[in-house]
């Protein structure tokens, strides 16, 4: 069985490549990981139903494993009352059985219908949220899935290593004088004085310098172990390009243990598909493709390129492992000069009905991005809980209603310019479908209940011309979102640039 | 050289001292009972009255106000390692660490009244005492105090920087899941410091009043104290599927015998090391029996273990066995005071404890790890944390390198006689501390 963790700590400790450099350095510069279920963007926003109560759970992840979480519960809709809520975290290795009690949420004050809480998270690996809320209305529980992750590394600020240093160099001195001269002295009878030792103390200085010395280094190996094995750094991707029935087809191999075969992935499906995968032309952010490649291999798979610009392409694969561990892999890719890429044998993959794509300059009149358009204003602030909402709109302006596409109103790809956010969403919250219907199963089997796939909530109860994306930006900057769905049968996609303060 | 008295100045000292004359007797009573408090005071009152010259009425005075000191540093370190086995014990039941855990709690209390005593000792010894008290003290950096208030304050402020690094290292590396990491080690080091702190004064006490036995069981108390409390900072290395391993055997060889040496050396009891090896047993024993009587349940999950009852440390090693030995050895030791002959005091100390120790521990493992010891004396099913996975491995072994084998006795012969070499030249010393 695989892992939790895609098998990340194993190759770290044998393969420095590229990637993993690159990708430690902004770690360290800029305390962001390039690589967690999604990209730089922690937060689980989660837009469901606990029983009879519309709520918007939005969970913070810990920085580090063992860490506490942040749990806000916001109350949507009509004023329900005073309600009991409850947060309990469960790991998806121990299930129920292994689970705390739960803790209680408690009202934040000024703030009708919010509640809040923190979770104990204390391994790595996948968990479920279960918020159960009590109240006149009834009871009831919803699930979210939340991934406990190691993803920072963090530097010592310079008032506590001033702190730790001056307290440091007292302690030091201070044990080779009561070692040398404080020894000497008490072991005389009271009254006779000593001369000299500084020698001895010298000596013992030194000593307890070299122990110092031996502790930083100690010091130094927990600290590369948990860079190269705890951290969480996703699988490696690796993207390449070939020709295949006059199509140009991407093949990704998910690396383990440093190389590119070995044990199968053991993923489970989100919308039925294994691997959502987004391609988005590096540095204009102008051309982005939502595929859904097939299946080729233990650790690999192939999609069919449509006829893109050509130019350097970021590549996000979202997968959720079995365990209902969410991971984004990410590659590049060079899309130039395809025509003269070999032909192979290889039979090319079928093309996913629901792959789309989108360019900026539509060659119809009429922007397809004028279909779908961004409401609101587009200033937000990090780390508050935003709606992203998007407005069909016919030729004339009018509002159309939208169609679900893939089984949603919509998806939605939000990513900072210089890439160091990215997440896939959707109007129900920022985790894994997969992983949720995953820890819905998980809970059903440890209530005795009979496991129910439920998606009633993925789509709306009436019409509508309106789709939202709930989302916490991660940081201040510049972001880009896309949002797709479609009217009638066709998929359209919506774009905004929005600021982040 | 003490300074000379004036006359009114040695009243004034005969005057404080009967006070504090009367103040020790209550620590006989302390120690003793109702007889105590009487064999105390009669005491007192004849040294008293043999020793009527101002300088030495001064430093009896000094001394026996020191005894109280003393007693109030063992009680702070007492309380130290008391808040230390029930956080061990909080963390494997209920989990959640925060600052204020009643655990923590007694902790601070300990430390901080252990500071602050040695704190006002050395402002005292150094402002607002005269000359004599002065003399009787170790200096340092323009003050003075005895040498275990310095140590004892050292302790307190390795403690105090240890919090905020431990704070940092949560925050980068996640909360407490191993005893051992560097800011541990500094907090143990300051733990250290306040019990040595507190051992080098009931030593100085000890030293200067070889007469009483309540100060010889003090610090036998408090050499058993620090000696269970450094062996209990390798709790993992010594847990009891561990105990055949040549990893253990060369982790006791080299802990275990250093310490029975100094404490039989140094003690003016005839069996300093037993009472010292027993009582250090009986106190983390009398831990394990009380902590499974309060119910308890875990916090935090995974659980995979779901204990109803605070969780026990493993019952003590039996260090007792081989102190009786150390004890003995050194009461028939041929009086020759050279390093040759603590050499070959050595060597035989270590042929005792591997012959005696190694196999008394080996074959109470084997039977700690059996259905025998599910019982609440040797609470041999209560000291798996909630985070431990049921298994065949509870019961059984590492499958480490075996003790019993040449290698492993060589080198356990060899840390053995060193560790016991360095006792018994350290209990030298230790004989000699008078300030």
């Amino acid at each position: 069985m695989l892992n939790d963790f895609g098998d990340w700590p194993v190759y770290l400790r044998r393969e420095y490549n590229m990637k993993w450099i690159i990708g430690y350095i902004c770690v360290a510069l800029f305390g962001i990981n390039l690589a967690t279920a999604h990209v730089g963007s922690p937060a689980v926003v989660c837009d469901g139903l606990a029983g009879p109560y519309a709520v918007r759970v939005i969970v913070l992840p810990p920085p580090v494993i063992p860490g506490r979480a942040e749990i806000n519960v916001r109350m949507l809709g009509q004023d329900v009352g005073p309600v009991k809520v409850t947060v309990l975290p469960v790991s998806a290795l121990a299930g129920l059985a292994g689970a705390p009690p739960p803790d209680l949420a408690e009202p934040v004050s000024g703030e009708a219908g919010l509640y809040h809480g923190e979770l104990w998270l204390m391994s790595s690996g996948s968990y479920s949220v279960h918020v159960t809320i009590a109240g006149s209305r009834g009871g009831g529980a919803l699930v979210v899935p939340v991934v406990a992750a190691a993803t920072r590394t963090l530097g010592m600020s310079v008032l506590l290593k001033a702190v730790l240093v001056v307290l440091g160099v007292i302690l030091l001195i201070s044990a080779a004088t009561l070692l040398s001269l404080g020894l000497r002295q008490s072991l005389l009878p009271p009254g006779v004085e000593t001369r000299g030792g500084v020698g001895t103390m010298a000596v013992v200085f030194l000593v307890l310098c070299a122990s110092v010395y031996g502790g930083k280094r100690w010091w130094d190996a927990v600290d590369a172990n948990y860079r190269h094995n705890e951290i969480y750094h996703a699988s490696l991707l690796d993207g390449s390009l070939g020709r295949s029935d006059a199509h140009t087809v991407l093949h990704l191999a998910v690396g383990h243990d440093g190389t590119y075969g070995g044990e199968a992935l053991s993923l489970i499906p989100d919308h039925g598909k294994l691997m959502h995968l987004f391609l988005i032309r590096e540095p204009q952010l102008d051309v982005l493709a939502h595929l859904h490649p097939a299946r080729s291999g233990p650790r690999s798979f192939d999609v069919i390129l449509p006829e893109l610009p050509e130019g350097h392409y970021r590549v996000y694969s979202d997968i959720t492992y079995e365990t209902g561990f969410a991971a984004t892999l990410t590659t590049a890719i060079d899309l130039s000069r395809t025509s003269a890429l070999v032909e192979t044998k290889m039979a090319a993959p079928k093309i996913d009905p629901d792959d789309s794509w989108w360019k900026s300059t539509s060659e119809t009149n009429a922007k397809e991005e004028d279909w779908l358009r961004f409401v609101g204003e587009r200033r937000f602030k990090k780390g508050e809980d935003v709606n992203l909402v998007f407005k069909g709109t016919s030729a004339s302006g009018q509002p159309v209603n939208l169609s679900t596409y893939m089984g949603m109103l919509g998806h939605a790809a939000v990513r900072r310019s210089d890439g160091s956010v990215f997440a896939h969403i959707h109007p129900v919250g920022t985790f894994s479908m997969a992983a949720e219907d995953f820890f819905n199963a998980q809970r059903a089997r440890d209530l005795g209940l009979t496991p129910m796939v439920d998606h009633s909530h993925h789509h709306p109860a009436a019409a509508t011309s309106e789709v939202s994306f709930p989302y916490v930006f991660p940081q201040s900057g510049n972001y880009r979102i896309w949002a797709q769905t479609k009217i009638g049968d066709r998929v359209v996609t919506g774009v905004a640039d929005v600021s982040v303060d | 050289m003490p300074s000379k008295q004036t006359f009114r100045g040695s009243q004034r000292s005969r005057f404080i001292f009967l006070l504090l004359a009367r103040a020790n007797g209550l620590s006989g009573v302390i120690v003793s009972g109702r007889a105590g408090w009487r064999n105390a005071s009669r005491r007192i009152m004849n040294s008293a009255s043999l020793s009527f010259s101002p300088g030495s009425i001064h430093a009896k005075s000094t001394a026996r106000s020191d005894s109280w000191v003393a007693l109030a540093l063992v009680i702070a370190a007492t309380l130290v390692s008391i808040g230390l086995s029930w956080d061990i014990s909080w963390h494997s039941t209920i989990g959640r660490d925060t600052f204020w855990t009643p655990a923590h709690l007694v902790i601070y209390i300990g430390g901080a009244s252990a500071g602050l005593i040695s704190g006002w000792i050395a402002i005292r010894t150094t402002y607002f005492t005269d000359a004599v008290a002065r003399a009787g003290s170790v200096a340092l950096w323009g003050g003075r105090a005895p040498f275990g208030i310095w140590v004892s304050i050292w302790g307190a402020v390795a403690m105090i920087t240890s919090a905020p690094f431990d704070n940092w290292w949560h925050e980068a590396y996640g909360l407490d899941v191993k005893i051992l990491s560097p800011p541990h080690v500094l907090l143990f080091f300051g733990v250290l410091g306040l019990r040595l702190g507190a051992g080098l004064m009931v030593l100085r006490e000890q030293n200067r009043h070889p007469e009483s036995r309540a100060l010889g069981w003090l610090f036998c108390w408090m050499a058993g104290l620090i000696m269970s409390g450094t062996i209990g900072l390798f709790l993992v290395e010594i847990w009891p599927t561990r105990q055949h391993s040549s990893e253990f055997f060369a982790l006791v060889s080299a802990l275990i015998p250093f310490f029975l040496a100094a404490t039989t050396r140094a003690s003016k009891l005839k069996w300093g090391a037993t009472i010292a090896a027993g009582s250090s047993m009986l106190f983390h024993a009398s831990i394990m029996w009380i902590l499974p009587i309060f119910p308890a349940t875990p916090k935090l999950g995974p659980i995979y273990h779901p204990v109803t009852h605070m969780v026990a440390s493993p019952f003590p090693l039996w260090t007792i066995l081989p102190a009786l030995a150390f004890d003995l050895l050194w009461q028939r030791r041929k009086n020759r005071d050279s390093w040759t002959a603590d050499l070959i005091l050595a060597g035989g100390a270590a042929i005792a404890f591997i012959v005696i120790f190694l196999p008394a521990q080996w074959e109470f493992s084997k039977f700690y790890l059996s259905s025998g010891s599910h019982n609440w004396f040797f609470a041999g099913d209560r000291i798996w944390s909630y985070r431990a996975r049921p298994g065949s491995w509870w019961t059984s072994f590492f499958p480490n390198e075996a003790g019993w084998t040449m290698p492993s006795i060589i080198r356990c012969s060899i840390f053995a006689t060193a560790s016991a070499f360095f006792g018994f030249s350290s209990g030298k010393r230790m004989t000699q501390v008078q300030r």
